[in-house]
């Protein structure tokens, strides 16, 4: 007699499922008082599995991102292993990634300033900073500005200033800043995701 | 032990090591550890007894496992040997029945128990047909239960161990195992994040994705999960409310200890048991995962 896949499981069903442990004369105590004390203490958690995309550059490595359903906060993001570009490999970068997340407790959440041979930094608000950036480029600019070059040919550009992107910002965003930067005649731009 | 081999003297130590470290599963890998000792010594005896079947690559990779391709157990396989492993293994694990055991390892020895045709005689056999053929051979129906589901156990990994090579370049995108067709009872997460399966009969395995479901392939986000204790996020259940099945899995992929599949999952039972109390089945039923009775 030939044993086929639905006869060996029609085997298993006589004789193999449902041998109840208990039947065995096994003493489940320590077991069942540990699984207990695990549900009483809420300590099992369940966890919803995403895919998503790293935000940082081009290559568009797949992740995974795994959230608590019970705080709906994310609990850690990987590589996924069966996404056909990055087969689960993550750069330093990416794989760093989680530390984005508001579980980083290092990460700034206010602006800190340091003046100028100062030792000590200084909370600021976003209305404050952003009128000292722009007053710092301003000025910077217009002291700087070259026209022509030595040659004489049209130039117009801002040796001074560069600019340093983030690998946090979309497409978007990175055409955004790439276009106020080109505006100002800024030609030292550079993004990290490159670096 | 007599002849002990270096994968079971291994096996013994991470049996010793998950018993410190997690003594509340004392009970399961007392009782099972043997067998498990047992079927690393008896492989390792058999090595040299090799038998690999053709297999249609068109058929394997269409998802018709080995099984339902050709006949894996052979009257001429190494029975006998097998037989008397898992009667010893059974009576170090379940000394209370050590008497049984030692009734039915005499039978085996003196060839008046042949456990081929007795694993055909009980393949379409119900529950009441067993209970008479274990009060013939004078032991109990649960016993004989176990005894059986180890031997086929024991056959089908050597079975999945001689077919390995060949299996190794053909593709398999199933949940259920390529070479018995069992569904998984662990998944392993290692190298870079990708999930292993293991077979619960033949101890195979093979990968399939994170996020699909192995027992109805369901792949919603919304409706499959996963469990794991609270600071102990190596140890999780996979569970999909489709099917309301679950797979309890390791996530190894941050440290190089090696542990046996099978005592990883005894390791696991206390979230095999906090998942059968919510009402979801193991995909495969085995005999540390059973705690209801009944078929799943």
């Amino acid at each position: 007699m030939k044993i086929t896949r639905r006869r060996f499981l029609s085997m298993s069903g006589a004789i193999g499922s449902g041998i109840a442990l208990s039947s065995l004369g096994l003493d489940l105590t320590a077991l069942k008082a540990h699984a207990a004390e695990l549900s009483k203490m809420d300590r099992i958690r369940t966890a919803r599995q995403t895919t998503t995309i790293c935000c940082y550059c081009s290559v568009g490595c797949g992740m995974i991102c795994s959230t608590d359903k019970l705080t709906g906060k994310i609990i850690n993001i990987e590589g996924d292993p069966d996404h056909p570009i990055n087969e689960g490999s993550l750069c330093a970068k990416g794989a760093g990634i989680f530390g984005l997340t508001e579980t980083n407790q290092h990460r700034l959440r206010k602006v800190l300033y340091r003046a100028p041979k100062s030792d000590k930094w200084e909370e600021k608000d976003w209305s404050w900073t952003l009128q000292r950036i722009a007053r710092l480029v301003k000025d910077t600019r217009d002291a700087d500005f070259q026209i022509n070059n030595d040659k004489g040919q049209l130039v117009n550009r801002v040796e001074s200033i560069g600019h340093y992107g983030s690998s946090n910002i979309g497409n978007e965003e990175c055409w955004t800043l790439s276009v106020a930067c080109r505006a100002m005649g800024l030609v030292y731009i550079d993004h990290q995701a490159r670096v | 032990m007599e002849s002990i081999n270096n994968e079971t003297e291994t096996l013994a130590e991470e049996i010793r090591q998950v018993l410190a470290e997690q003594p509340h599963v004392e009970s399961l890998l007392n009782a099972f550890g043997p067998l498990l000792l047992e079927k690393s010594r008896w492989l390792a005896e058999v090595r040299n007894y090799k038998k690999t079947f053709p297999v249609d690559a068109i058929q394997y990779e269409g998802g018709i496992s080995l099984m339902q391709q050709c006949q894996l157990f052979l009257p001429e396989d190494l029975w006998k040997s097998a037989g008397l492993a898992v009667a010893q293994g059974l009576s170090q694990g379940f000394s209370h029945l050590a008497e049984d055991i030692k009734g039915l390892s005499e039978q085996i020895a003196e060839g008046r128990f042949d456990c081929f045709s007795l694993i055909h005689s009980t393949v379409e056999s119900d529950d009441e047909q067993l209970t008479s053929l274990a009060e013939g051979l004078g032991v109990e129906p649960a016993l004989l239960q176990v005894f059986l589901r180890f031997l086929a156990r024991f056959m089908l990994t050597k079975r999945a161990q001689d077919m390995a090579a060949e299996l190794a370049p053909l593709a398999w995108k199933k949940g259920y195992c390529p070479v018995c067709g069992s569904f998984p009872q662990l998944a392993i997460i290692r190298d870079k994040g990708h999930r292993w399966l293991q077979c619960s009969d033949c101890s195979h395995e093979w990968q399939f994705p994170r996020l699909t479901c192995p027992y109805c392939d369901h792949e919603d986000p919304e409706n499959t999960n996963y469990v794991f204790v609270e600071g102990k996020k190596e140890d999780t259940a996979f569970i999909c409310s489709k099917c309301r099945r679950y797979l309890v899995t390791a996530n190894r992929s941050e440290t190089l200890r090696q542990t046996h599949p099978d005592v990883i999952a005894i390791s696991l039972a206390h979230l095999d048991l906090i998942l059968q109390g919510k009402g979801f089945m193991p995909m495969s039923e085995c005999e540390w995962n059973t705690f209801k009775a009944g078929p799943g």
